[in-house]
């Protein structure tokens, strides 16, 4: 009796302390992390083919091993300043619901553990934020994390805004 | 295993046997007495019995049963394959193949549909089904009637204290009738003892039953479970061979009247039909032999025909083959593109290398294509039905040919053109097609004739469907495009862009609408659908003769032939197909027509300019058409000059998807990958002559 009680407790201190990776980048100043399990690969900066009628963001496609995949800017996309690609620019190769997608990122710094605890709601900025992508914020050393959710980042109303601005292009 | 798993097998097998059945019975139609034909037709019916019972599908099992019942008294030619009975057979399989499609989608199907025709088969069995049982013990007695089934001897000897354990024999034997015919049966009543000694809960008697029927001895077993303890039974399967040849003496020594060596030597003094005929001089041993040896050829063949040489692979299994091919490809370009970069001194031996892998590498790509690729004759086989029933319906008399089934299209393309064919042939049956009495007076024979046929020419199939019917009618059309608005002025049209009006939308000349076509949707959808395909649609018509219709479509969908340009710093791809011939015009031949844009004079042709930078937002080295290249691009019967800054050349390219994150942009179709690992862009001509002709 008291065993089983032991074991159940371990099991709850488990399930409190259990971490996940995070792979953290840099855009401009500020750092963001997505769940390492969304994360395929991060490859060079590659020849990016640009795609006519998209939205800024959507910069185009790339090869990936015979696989065309679209890439976005996440900076353009998160209406920050974007200027031009540097040596450390990369690309995350990311999966989400939709498929795969290439995230061009200034820099990929780590792979941090964060236990699901460090990583506190978001705060509201008010309506002129938008923060429904972000999943939360974390503290490492001294510097703030924007914990992304990738899946919200790919899928939220603007791809399905573009989706039907190309849909009236058409007609 | 997961029923739900087992179903979906279910219904892609029938649906299979089912366009067996379907395409069978018109067969049957036409050749009453083709005994192979009928044998598919049953075997058929009898798979979606068999395995929608054991899929748990009673109800589509039982319905299948009564087909069944009805094809099988054709077998034994107590029916004939007269029109009513084959309409009724194909109403049969439209209603299961409703079923299965409920199945599919996991709807529950109105059974209550089937009891219109459960009735009708009924009636057709019942009015066959008295003479049969009485035939049919004759039949196997004289031993004529080829037997497809089997017949079983089933020795039965129950347990004395069978009532007391509540089992009734003779339902037994009503279950035995279910899985098969009763052929004979015989009770033995040898240990019924004296009545004074009767115990009247006890069971003395036993039987032999003779069971005809084409389930195995297991399902008999089956039907004995319940009473296997304390009851002797033996199933001995009644050799088929023997059954034909010998029928009589074995029904003769089974049922103990004969000795076998009676049999055998009745048998060794009988002689053969070919003998006989020799010794009458009616023909010549060698004769005889010839044409035995035919018969064995004959029997072979049909034996082979019966073994399915297909085998059924998941699209997404092949699709990943072909996606993996074409990275080969990839490489492939890419490799010879390295080599020759670096011409090193190996090169030499690594050019024999790299060609022999480059033709090992062309091999797998063409034979994994071909996986892809199906003969046309499985869509074609529909429309014999189609054509059928159509013309019925209208009281015209109609035969349909089909030629060139074997030509292969990919599948993909094959989905799609099905629904362009059948609006296409009911416009030949609607508008083109004369009523008998017509036809007489024109000196026509009474009966028309559809042509459909498909054929291979270059690197595109083509289909036609040629009518003989009144051919289209200039006045008619032009008359009816003006009364509709589509075009104000019939001065200066060719014949024809005339003709091609009729693939507008909104537009028919059927003076009444009726429930086959003439409510003017049917042939816009026939072009939209083959456009989709880069494939085009033409007209041949002559009035009073007929009208051809004919569709000519790409290979396949995945690899294209392409011409690689380039626009700004940006390479793109056009398919070949559209690709008239490029050109360098002089400045004198672009002019520019008050607000109806630029035109290029092309040997005293104007043509409309396209200027693709513009069409896709790019910044192009040279903007005078003087000094870039123009590309004659056709579309739709028309041409336009295509601006671009370069000619890279001819390639093959894999078209890809851009990703699903990527919306459908109108001026792009798709991408590939180039030999140096970007992507281009695939352009859509559809697309950019819509955008610049608005």
């Amino acid at each position: 009796m008291q065993e089983a009680t032991m074991v159940r407790e371990t099991k709850e201190t488990r399930a409190q302390t259990e971490t996940r990776e995070y792979v953290t980048f840099g855009l401009n100043d500020e750092i963001f992390a997505i769940d390492a399990l969304n994360v395929q690969e991060i490859i060079e900066l590659a020849n990016i083919t640009r795609v006519p009628q998209l939205p800024e963001f959507l910069k185009g496609v790339i090869n990936l091993r015979g696989t065309i995949i679209p890439v976005i800017d996440l900076k353009l996309k998160f209406g920050m300043s974007s200027i031009e690609y540097k040596k450390h620019t990369c690309i995350i190769v990311a999966e989400f619901s939709g498929g795969v997608m290439g995230l061009i990122v200034d820099a990929v710094s780590d792979v941090l553990n964060l236990s699901q605890e460090a990583i506190s709601n978001t705060p509201s900025f008010g309506a002129k934020v938008k923060t429904d992508f972000i999943k939360g914020m974390a503290k490492v050393d001294n510097n703030l994390v924007i914990v992304l959710d990738v899946d919200k980042v790919l899928t939220s109303e603007e791809t399905s805004v573009i989706a039907e601005a190309a849909a009236s292009n058409v007609q | 295993m997961d029923v739900k798993k087992l179903q979906g097998v279910f219904v892609d097998e029938a649906m299979e046997r089912l366009a067996e059945i379907e395409n069978g019975l018109l067969g049957l139609e036409k050749s009453p007495d083709n005994k192979e034909l009928l044998n598919t037709i049953f075997r058929a019916a009898h798979t979606i019995k068999g395995s929608g019972g054991t899929v748990g599908l009673k109800d589509i099992s039982s319905f299948a049963h009564s087909m069944e019942e009805i094809l099988d008294l054709m077998r034994d030619a107590k029916l004939n394959p007269a029109k009513e009975l084959i309409t009724v057979l194909l109403e049969a399989t439209d209603l299961i193949k409703e079923m299965v499609e409920c199945v599919a989608s996991d709807v529950q199907f109105d059974f209550s549909k089937c009891n219109d025709l459960t009735k009708q088969m009924e009636e057709i069995r019942k009015g066959k089904g008295g003479e049969e049982m009485k035939q049919d013990g004759k039949d196997c007695a004289i031993g004529s009637g080829v037997c497809e089934k089997r017949t079983f001897k089933i020795i039965f000897i129950p347990d004395h204290n069978i009532f007391k354990k509540g089992i009734d024999p003779l339902i037994i034997i009503e279950d035995l009738k279910n899985i098969g015919e009763i052929v004979n049966i015989k009770a033995f009543s040898e240990d019924v003892p004296k009545l004074s000694d009767i115990d009247p809960e006890e069971l003395y008697l036993r039987w032999d039953i003779f069971l005809k029927t084409d389930k195995g001895g297991a399902k008999i077993k089956e039907v004995f479970e319940f009473i296997e303890e304390g009851s002797e039974i033996k199933i001995l399967p009644i050799n088929t061979q023997k059954n034909e040849n010998l029928c009589i003496g074995g029904m003769l020594v089974d049922e103990g009247i004969v000795k076998p060596e009676d049999v055998d030597e009745a048998v060794k003094s009988q002689k053969k039909l070919g003998e006989i005929l020799v010794e009458q001089g009616k023909a010549s041993q060698k004769e005889i032999e010839n044409a035995l040896e035919k018969q064995r050829n004959r029997k072979s063949e049909s034996l082979k025909n019966s073994v399915s040489s297909t085998i059924r692979v998941d699209l997404k299994k092949l699709d990943h083959l072909i996606n993996t091919v074409g990275e080969m490809v990839i490489i492939n370009s890419m490799f010879q593109q390295t080599i020759q970069d670096k011409n090193s001194g190996m090169s030499e031996r690594m050019d024999v290398i790299f060609s022999q892998l480059q033709r090992i590498g062309k091999a797998i790509q063409e034979s994994a294509m071909s996986l892809r690729m199906l003969p046309v004759g499985d869509v074609f086989q529909r429309f014999a039905r189609l054509v059928r029933e159509l013309s019925d319906s209208k009281n015209k008399k109609i035969q349909l040919i089909i030629s060139g089934e074997e030509t292969e299209l990919d599948k993909g393309v094959l989905e799609k053109i099905t629904d362009p064919l059948v609006h296409i042939i009911r416009n030949s049956i609607d508008h083109g097609i004369e009523t008998s009495e017509e036809r007489l007076i024109k000196g026509k024979p009474e009966a028309g004739t559809i042509h459909l046929s498909a054929y291979q020419m270059g690197d595109s199939v083509y289909i036609d469907v040629e009518d003989d019917g009144k051919g289209l009618d200039k006045e008619k059309i032009l008359e009816k495009a003006v009364s509709k608005e589509i075009i104000n002025n019939t001065k200066g049209l060719t014949d024809e862009q005339i003709y091609d009006l009729i693939f507008l939308p909104g537009f028919s000349t059927a003076d009444k609408v009726t429930d086959v076509s003439g409510r003017g949707v049917g042939m816009d959808v026939v072009k939209k659908n083959i456009d989709s395909l880069n494939g085009r649609v033409f007209i041949r018509t002559k009035p009073g003769m007929g009208t051809t219709i004919s569709i000519k479509l790409p290979l396949t969908l995945a690899i294209i032939d392409g011409m690689a340009v380039l626009v700004g710093e940006e390479t793109f791809i056009l398919p070949i197909t559209s690709v008239l011939e490029s050109i360098k015009p002089n400045k004198e031949d672009v002019k520019t027509l008050a607000e109806k844009g630029e035109v290029v004079n092309v040997r005293g042709e104007f043509i409309p300019l396209i200027r693709l930078y513009e069409n896709l937002n790019i910044k192009p080295w040279k903007k005078e058409p003087w000094n870039a290249i123009v590309v004659l691009v056709s579309y739709e019967k028309a041409k336009y000059c295509f601006l671009v800054d370069e000619l890279l050349g001819q390639q093959q390219v894999v078209i890809k998807s851009l990703g699903r994150a990527i919306p459908k942009v109108n001026s792009i179709s798709g991408g590939t990958i180039l030999g140096d690992g970007r992507v281009a862009l695939v352009l859509d001509v559809h697309g950019i002559v819509k955008a610049a002709v608005k």
